[in-house]
């Protein structure tokens, strides 16, 4: 028996907008004589839109109504009716996120969303679904191979580092194949502010309303890709150049394979030679460039550089097909109160061991910051517990909870949730509602969005960022 | 004293008489002892009796064999199967054989002269024969014949021994699989098959792993063959939606009855052999997998009344009728209800193995125990060795014989490539050729490098 | 004389041990290992085991093989006030060679069932010894305990908790139709491997009975430590326990 999820992803980026729709088939994979464990066991991409100019009613401002015009022409297109989704993401990005309209955005467009789709904003977040979508991820799982795949786009680069299919680092870049553009005659009509430091240690004549040298253009691309190269291999930057990160710095990992996504990837895996401005300019900005000045240092480097599954789409691949995660198989919920949406993790026993003799106190300590919000209680818990243990940690919790109207939501990693869920609700009763899931892992900051069970498990989103510029 | 038109089951040993109520009865009281035909309640009395019923067996012509099926045509399609299939040439030949002087013939001839009355044999023919055999007779007379069949490459060749290459999984991780695959190889395992029994029986995990196999194969350069050992209605599933499968696999039993209760027919088995000859991977003729092993019928009330052996031959016979690539027994897998422990085990698998061959079959033998027979793996190591002798065609390569999903032993990478050098055989050609360009393989002998699955990683 | 012993080989957890001598990438051995129970990067003598492999084997068979020999501990099955009964089987020898006398009671042990259990009970529990008596040494109390808290707190009418001694599943039938049970619960010793000896199934039936064919049975198999956690089982028997008595049906007529 395998039940089937629409999912979709919808990309709001500096330059591009794009949806796809895909179809994700869940089923017990387990056989009839074992606890079922239900899981994606398939993911099939069955629409890709255009790739739409994102409508901008000036450099600053998403027009709303264009947006809204364009991606329900998607849906129509699709023949995809908006209540028959139930997950996905719409994903905010680039320059675009970092503007005041980012939440406009996401309220014009949730009428798109059904009931189950999470908006979401962030260069980390964004760097991490375009290394999903990119296959860097899958690459380094099954090559045994530290990856790191650069989505290069309009306004921003962001990396992410994947090692045996995890995420280990994720990091973002002011450097971006639209940071300069040119208009019909191929003359500079705009340099974005973020580069100006580099062009002016570059010594570069590049000015807004003049017609640039290749050269200089040249100089600068060579330079970003050089710069790519350096946090590729993991070499030490200048500070002009460290200027460049958003918000934090990268771990320094290095790694073995590089794959580039994003609109600039097009012309970085293309044949094409970019020798003069009018080959530059082709497309109004210097993506063109900037993509063959990347594949020529790497050429130089003798590195090895990798194609990936998407380029240009790999993004909003991410976004539709691996922002979602189902909970364990055996779990406790109360199905009247779901879908539940931006619960805030509570992690008790924060990074340190976990002694079930102190889970209330602990609790207690972590739940004070929510008077009287609803939070989600978070814990490792013991690999196979006994019946003593569950019953001392249903105790504390419930006495927690006591004096709380909320519902008691748990969230667990190891495999113990339908034990806890039933001894926790044979103590409160009618009282209170219970939902109590494992096989997730969260942490302090995040928050957590449970949807309407599918084959007796959750679906779960886990936001680790959200607006947080 | 030879029985002409009428049967003589009666005879005299020691002063003490000794009768017997029909063929099926001989058959039964002249088997070696097994605990499956203790439980069924038709073993023999004594070791007397054991040896009257043989000396009874061994004056019973083939034709009379072939006139008293242990089930009889009417109400069993697998004797059907084996009975229409006989080539009438070849039966005329040996009917008039009593099974003692069939004895004779067999270990008296060569090959060729063997494989011309081959088919005129009935199933019952088979397990009759074997029942005055010794186990050296068996190893003797097996070693005769090579039944060489073709898929990706040809196995059963003189001067090779094979192996099946059994990666479960208790999670069906397939990364887990994966591990053992490369363990495997390492030790020059898989000639045979990749082919995993799977824990559950669905259509998306025999898809996942065929190809998952396919890739490594592909990867690497490995002539062999891949296989999901999930039931023939989940293969066939998989194969429709364009699965790239080497080799269909189903377990089989010697009645209609049990094949019912394996959830298959003859039907249904004709309709998998026509449906992988229009869309298998693999480039031979031979392209079905079958298992079976004594006691399989009399767990699930098919066996009529009739002994392990004989119900155990009629498997081969229904599996002849598809050409299989690969066919063996999986001796001592349910456990000391049937085999009790590691005397009878040895015995069942080179039964089991002689009768294959007789057959016409790639026989090959999975030496299994399990942890509540009076057996271990020194029983194990025996028959594997016996089997190299008798030129068996593939055993099972597991990590340390210890099948993690099955919760049994069988025997390990490490022991094909040790019967590999005692015996002086090599793996199949072209699969050696691989091991020895991966650098696994040096003139049929394991390298330094073997044994390293990391090479597969990086 | 200070005590001295020669280290306990099965305290070594054999799963993350790598033992090939110079492999390629021992990081790529150690991943490997990560992935799977199964003995992979064992390495070699020649081409046999190295001596660490085989002594490992050799211990975890024979642990394997005491599980099938030993008799469950009756201190534990009285602490949890089992009634203790046993089947036509007269000792673990004919256990293990008459499947058939495993499955049967005298007349007097069903009368006595009769007279000293709980009748009409919703719920019956039975263990019984398989084939490992260590996986009821090791599961029992915890599944049995969940099992029972949950199925009170429901209101359901627990029965007497019954014992077998040297039973097969189909035991289940003969005292369900006994006791007039609704839900009929047996867990029993699976067949040891040399993973585990104390790996536990559990077999659920609505209504169980000796006419009703294999397929009236619902099960959970491989309740162990590192299988599906003693606990988590017992909460998932519970609730299809609960589903059963709603749905009035168990085995492949029951959706889970």
């Amino acid at each position: 028996m395998a039940d089937k999820i629409l999912s979709v992803g919808i990309d709001i980026g500096t330059t591009t907008t794009q949806v796809i729709f895909s179809e994700f088939t869940v089923q017990n994979t387990a056989s009839a004589f074992l606890v079922p464990k239900v899981q994606i066991v398939g993911k099939d991409i069955i629409y890709r839109s255009e790739i739409h100019f994102t409508p901008l009613v000036s450099r600053e401002m998403i027009d709303l109504t264009k947006l809204k015009e364009l991606i329900g022409k998607e849906y129509v297109r699709a023949r995809i009716h908006k209540e028959d989704i139930s997950t996905g993401a719409i994903i905010i990005t680039g320059e675009t996120a970092r503007k005041e309209n980012a939440e406009k955005v996401l309220n014009a467009l949730s009428e798109f969303a059904g009931d189950f789709v999470v908006a979401t904003a962030g260069a980390d977040l964004e760097a991490v679904l375009a290394g999903f979508g990119s296959g860097a991820a899958a690459v380094s799982r099954a090559a045994f191979r530290k990856v790191i795949n650069f989505d290069i786009g309009g306004g921003t680069t962001n990396a992410s580092v994947f090692s045996e299919g995890e995420l280990v680092d994720s990091f973002a870049l002011d450097i971006g194949g639209r940071l300069i553009r040119f208009n019909k005659q191929g003359k500079v009509a705009y340099i974005s502010d973020k580069i100006g430091k580099i062009i002016d240690v570059l010594k570069l004549n590049l000015q807004v309303g003049e017609r640039p040298e290749f050269e200089d253009l040249n100089v600068l691309c060579m330079k970003f890709a050089r710069i790519i190269l350096k946090i590729a291999s993991n070499e030490k930057l200048t500070r002009e150049e460290e200027g460049l990160f958003i918000q934090h710095k990268n771990k320094n990992l290095k790694a073995e394979t590089f794959m580039f996504s994003g609109g600039v990837a097009e012309f970085i895996y293309s044949n094409d030679t970019i020798a003069t401005l009018a080959d530059t300019a082709k497309f109004g900005d210097i993506g063109p460039l900037f993509g063959y000045s990347i594949r020529r240092i790497f050429k130089q480097s003798g590195d090895q550089l990798l194609e990936p599954k998407e380029k240009i789409r790999a993004t909003v691949v991410g976004a539709g097909t691996h922002s979602i995660k189902l909970s364990g198989s055996t779990i406790l919920f109360e199905e009247d109160i779901l879908p539940i949406k931006n619960i805030p993790i509570v992690k008790v026993f924060n990074g340190g061991s976990e002694d079930i003799d102190f889970m209330d106190q602990s609790i207690r300590e972590k739940i004070s910051l929510y008077t009287d919000e609803d939070v989600a209680i978070a814990f490792r818990g013991p690999k196979s517990p006994r019946y003593l243990q569950i019953k001392k940690m249903a105790e504390s919790i419930v006495s927690v909870f006591e004096d709380r109207a909320n519902p008691i939501i748990i969230v667990v990693e190891n495999d113990f949730a339908k034990a806890l869920g039933q001894t926790i609700q044979d103590r409160v009763g009618n009282t209170k509602k219970v939902i109590c899931i494992d096989n997730i892992k969260v942490d302090t900051g995040d928050y957590i969005d449970i949807g309407k069970p599918i084959e007796n498990t959750v679906p779960v989103v886990i936001k680790t960022l959200i607006f947080k510029n | 004293m030879r029985a002409g038109d009428f049967l003589i089951l009666k005879t005299k040993l020691f002063g003490k008489v000794y009768s017997f109520k029909n063929i099926k009865d001989v058959l039964a009281k002249a088997n070696e002892e097994k605990a499956g035909d203790a439980l069924a309640g038709i073993i023999a009395g004594s070791s007397a009796e054991r040896v009257a019923a043989k000396v009874v067996l061994s004056e019973i012509t083939l034709e009379e064999l072939r006139n008293h099926p242990v089930v009889p045509y009417e109400e069993d399609e697998v004797t059907r199967i084996i009975e229409d299939s006989i080539n009438e040439e070849a039966f005329n030949k040996i009917k008039s054989l009593t099974v003692g002087e069939f004895r004779e013939f067999l270990l008296s001839s060569d090959e060729p002269s063997i494989k011309k009355i081959r088919d005129g044999l009935t199933s019952e023919m088979v397990a009759a024969v074997t029942k005055l055999m010794s186990n050296m007779d068996l190893v003797y007379a097996a070693q005769k014949i090579k039944n060489p069949a073709t898929c990706n490459t040809t196995i059963g060749k003189q001067g090779t021994f094979s192996a099946r290459l059994q990666p479960n999984n208790a999670k069906d991780d397939i990364e887990g699989i994966m591990a053992s695959v490369m363990e495997g190889v390492s030790y020059g395992v898989g000639d045979a098959v990749i082919g995993l029994n799977p824990v559950g029986d669905n259509i998306n995990m025999v898809t996942l792993v065929l190809n998952k196999f396919k890739e490594f194969e592909e990867k690497w350069s490995i002539p062999t063959q891949n296989c999901v050992l999930a039931h023939v209605s989940t293969q066939m599933e998989s194969l429709k939606r364009g699965a790239p499968m080497d080799l269909m696999f189903q377990s089989i039993a010697g009645s209609e009855k049990s094949n019912r209760a394996f959830g298959i027919d003859v039907a249904v088995l004709d309709e998998a052999y026509a449906l992988m000859q229009e869309k298998k991977s693999c480039i031979g003729n031979n392209f079905m997998y079958f298992e079976t092993g004594q006691g399989s019928e009399l767990s699930s009330e098919g066996h009529h009344g009739a002994d392990q052996v004989t119900m155990e031959a009629r498997c081969y016979g229904l599996a002849k009728r598809y050409h299989p690539f690969l066919v063996n027994t999986v001796v001592g897998f349910i456990g000391p209800e049937y085999l009790y422990n590691g005397k009878q085990t040895i015995r069942a698998g080179l039964e089991d193995h002689f009768m294959g061959k007789l057959t016409g079959l790639p026989m090959g033998v999975d030496c299994c125990h399990t942890n509540h027979m009076a057996s271990d793996q020194n029983d194990s190591e025996i028959l594997e060795m016996l089997l190299a002798e008798a030129d068996c065609t593939y055993i099972m390569g597991l990590p340390v014989a210890d099948d993690v999903m099955l919760m049994n032993q069988t025997t390990s990478f490490h022991d094909v490539a040790t019967i590999r050098e005692i015996t002086n055989k090599r793996p199949i050609k072209e699969f050696e050729e691989s091991m020895e360009s991966l650098g696994i393989m040096e003139n049929g002998k394991l390298t330094e490098k073997a044994g390293d699955p990391s090479i597969f990683m990086v | 004389m200070d005590e001295q012993w020669v280290r306990d080989i099965s305290a070594v957890d054999y799963t993350s041990r790598v033992t090939v001598r110079n492999p390629k990438s021992i990081e790529a051995c150690v991943k490997l290992k990560e992935s799977t129970n199964a003995r992979v990067c064992v390495g070699r003598a020649g081409t046999r085991y190295r001596t660490e492999t085989l002594l490992r084997f050799l211990a975890d068979h024979a642990a394997a093989n005491d599980s099938v020999w030993s008799d469950v501990d009756e201190s534990l099955v009285d602490r949890l006030g089992f009634f203790k009964i046993k089947t036509l089987v007269r000792d673990k020898q004919e256990y293990i060679t008459r499947p058939d006398l495993g499955r049967k009671f005298s007349k007097d042990t069903i009368e006595e069932v009769k007279a000293r259990c709980i009748v009409n009970p919703d719920i019956q529990i039975i263990a019984a010894d398989g084939l490992s008596a260590f996986a009821i040494d090791a599961n029992l109390e915890d599944t049995y305990s969940i099992i029972s808290d949950r199925v009170r707190a429901k209101g359901y009418k627990m029965g007497t908790p019954i014992f077998v001694k040297y039973g097969r599943v189909a035991t289940m039938d003969a005292i369900s139709e006994a006791l007039n049970a609704k839900v009929t619960v047996l867990l029993v010793g699976e067949r040891p491997g040399l993973v585990t000896n104390e790996s536990m199934s559990a077999y659920m039936a609505y209504d169980s009975s000796t006419v009703k064919p294999e397929s009236q049975r619902t099960v959970i198999s491989n309740i162990y430590n590192d299988g599906t956690p003693t606990v988590e089982a017992g909460a998932q028997i519970a609730y299809l326990i609960e589903l059963m008595m709603k749905e009035k049906k168990s085995g492949i007529d029951l959706k889970l």
